[in-house]
């Protein structure tokens, strides 16, 4: 995945596969994932979310990251996404597997265009699939990427 | 007397305990001070509660009585600053706002002569164009030229009838203020005269607000088999729980509205649905509640001594019958209003206070509770509170150990941004902790 590291205070869209991960005991995920949601509250960046990645959280929530919302929310750094931007991404030129795995985490991607174009995911098919086609290239490379496992918090900044 | 208008609005310190520098807190309905133990939370607090011990004493117990119901010091040194190493500071001053924009500014030094201390300077000043109305130090016997300003000595002079130069101002203390006597220096004998008022005595004006202050303390002592019967205010010298059974029976006789409210409160809390104070004699009260958190068909005489249920009971009450006693504009000082509340109780305590706030009471609550202050901020982002009305405060100390104040608002949603800690993320700590530990035992293994 991209390496950019990058300064300033950004929106981050967070997938759900990190939520649960940070919520288990399974070494060495989920302590990268906690640390990872715990050096977001702690630095400048904010979360965004839309209603579709909201109830994807709901469903795998734990205490602890129902602890950090809450405390992301009341520091003001939990926000609602805006409009949706538009992908760009041309479906029909995606083979069927592909195109199944964007479609079903397509929110992450509309939701990081409109904001800062950051995703933090352990879950590598999407980056995978955007791959398949140059209208997801183009996409897949204008966003950046974060796998607490693989990155830690490097690519975060301060 | 207006106590809306009258009331407190802001309140800074300086040199005393921990607070070195000018530290200020504003004080709104509802204003929430929290921190860490020993970060000068109380120590903010505790020169009005002085100030209300010295008005309340009988007798004059000089500028301020140390060691008094509401706070107890045996030598000057204990509240005067020593931080960062420094030689203590030589006085302490701290600075009142009422919300009629008038500020009052006292001083206080070890005295000179004999024990205790002194009020050495009283700067009197409207708040927003900071303009001086008057600005006194004991004269010493001395005549002094200046203590109020030229205006104001104009219209004393004009009003009675004399020229300005021949009025002499004396600058003299009366309990923790001072105050200028009025005297006609014409007469060669300095005594006063009829056409003048004899003195000016601004610190009259505070004196309400002081003395009407209610001290709910953190240790609420032991409860008790029997109460001491006693007055019912308005006022409250010292510590407040002396006379809540005394008002719970006050409430009773007269079918008052108030109890049915506090027995809301205490069932809303799960603590009893009834509770009454009968006199056992001419001196003393008995206070028994439910058996039952809830009411029941039949539950009316299911009543024991407050003495023999948990101390839940007992610890809260002084807390819900201050928030019901006080009047709009009064405050009410909570020092750590959820001790020994079930963490369930301690959310629903955040709607008493609430329900309290929005009747314009006064409230500085001292609290240690994440639960309560997040059902503050639940009631805040459901509109049921006023987010203009919550202030909080964060108290910690720097690496000298003097203390830092810094302030919180809420927006409208109940969040408060930047504020340097969350009590939940304290919690959030624990759990990532835990769950660190588990995982770390189960690689391990």
């Amino acid at each position: 995945m991209s390496s950019t590291s990058r300064r300033g205070k950004r929106a981050l869209v967070v997938d759900a596969s990190v939520a649960r991960a940070a919520g288990e005991t399974d070494h060495p995920r989920s302590k990268a994932c906690r640390d990872f949601l715990t050096a977001i509250l702690g630095i400048c960046h904010r979360v965004v979310m839309n209603p579709t990645i909201r109830e994807e959280w709901n469903r795998h929530e734990s205490r602890f990251t129902r602890k950090w919302r809450v405390s992301m929310a009341a520091r003001h750094k939990a926000l609602n996404d805006g409009p949706a931007a538009l992908t760009g991404l041309r479906l029909e030129q995606f083979p069927e597997s592909a195109r199944k795995a964007i479609e079903k985490d397509l929110c992450l991607i509309e939701t990081a265009l409109a904001a800062d174009k950051e995703i933090v995911t352990l879950d590598r098919r999407l980056y995978d699939a955007l791959g398949e086609a140059p209208s997801g290239e183009r996409v897949r490379d204008e966003i950046t990427w974060h796998d607490p496992v693989v990155d830690g918090t490097a690519k975060l900044g301060r | 007397m207006d106590r809306e208008l009258d009331s407190i609005t802001r309140l800074a310190v300086r040199g005393f305990k921990s607070i070195s520098d000018w530290q200020e807190i504003e004080i709104r309905p509802l204003t929430i001070l929290a921190g860490a133990n020993s970060s000068g939370k109380s120590s903010i607090m505790q020169p009005l509660l002085l100030l209300k011990q010295t008005l309340e004493a009988p007798g004059d117990p000089g500028a301020l009585l140390l060691d008094g119901p509401n706070v107890r010091f045996t030598m000057v040194e204990q509240m005067l600053s020593h931080v960062g190493g420094r030689s203590a500071a030589d006085g302490f001053s701290v600075r009142f706002e009422r919300a009629c924009s008038e500020t009052l500014e006292l001083r206080y030094q070890p005295a000179s002569q004999g024990r205790g201390m002194d009020v050495t300077r009283q700067t009197h000043r409207w708040s927003a164009s900071g303009e001086v109305l008057e600005d006194l130090s004991p004269t010493r016997g001395e005549v002094s030229k200046d203590a109020l300003s030229p205006q104001r000595l104009d219209m004393i002079a004009t009003a009675a009838g004399v020229p300005r130069s021949s009025i002499g101002q004396r600058v003299v203390r009366d309990r923790c203020f001072l105050k200028v006597i009025l005297v006609d220096r014409s007469r060669g004998d300095e005594r006063g005269v009829s056409t003048l008022p004899t003195n000016v005595f601004t610190g009259m004006v505070f004196m309400p607000q002081l003395q009407s202050v209610i001290h709910v303390p953190g240790l609420r002592g032991n409860p008790s088999r029997t109460y001491a019967t006693t007055a019912t205010g308005p006022q409250f010298p010292g510590f407040f729980q002396a006379y809540v059974a005394s008002l719970i029976a006050q409430w009773q006789e007269e079918k008052r509205d108030e109890l049915r409210e506090l027995a809301r409160k205490m069932e809303d809390l799960g603590l009893t649905s009834r509770i009454k104070a009968d006199a056992i004699d001419d001196t003393r009260l008995e206070v028994r509640v439910g058996r039952l958190p809830k009411g029941r068909r039949g539950g009316a005489h299911d009543l024991v001594n407050i003495a023999d249920v948990g101390f839940g009971v007992s610890q809260s009450l002084p807390v819900l019958v201050a928030l019901i006693a006080a009047e709009p504009g009064q405050l009410v000082y909570l020092e750590q209003p959820e001790i020994h509340l079930h963490p369930k109780a301690q959310r629903r305590l955040a709607h008493a206070l609430c329900w309290a706030a929005k009747r314009d009471v006064r409230l500085v609550v001292e609290t240690h509770s994440a639960l309560l202050l997040r059902e503050v901020q639940t009631l805040v982002a459901r509109g049921e509170m006023p987010e203009g009305d919550v202030r909080l405060h964060w108290f910690a100390r720097d690496d000298d150990g003097a203390t830092q104040i810094r302030t919180a608002e809420l927006d409208e949603s109940g969040a408060y941004g930047d504020w340097p800690e969350d009590f939940s993320e304290t919690e959030l700590d624990a759990e990532r902790a835990y769950l660190d530990a588990v995982e770390q035992r189960s690689v391990q293994q």
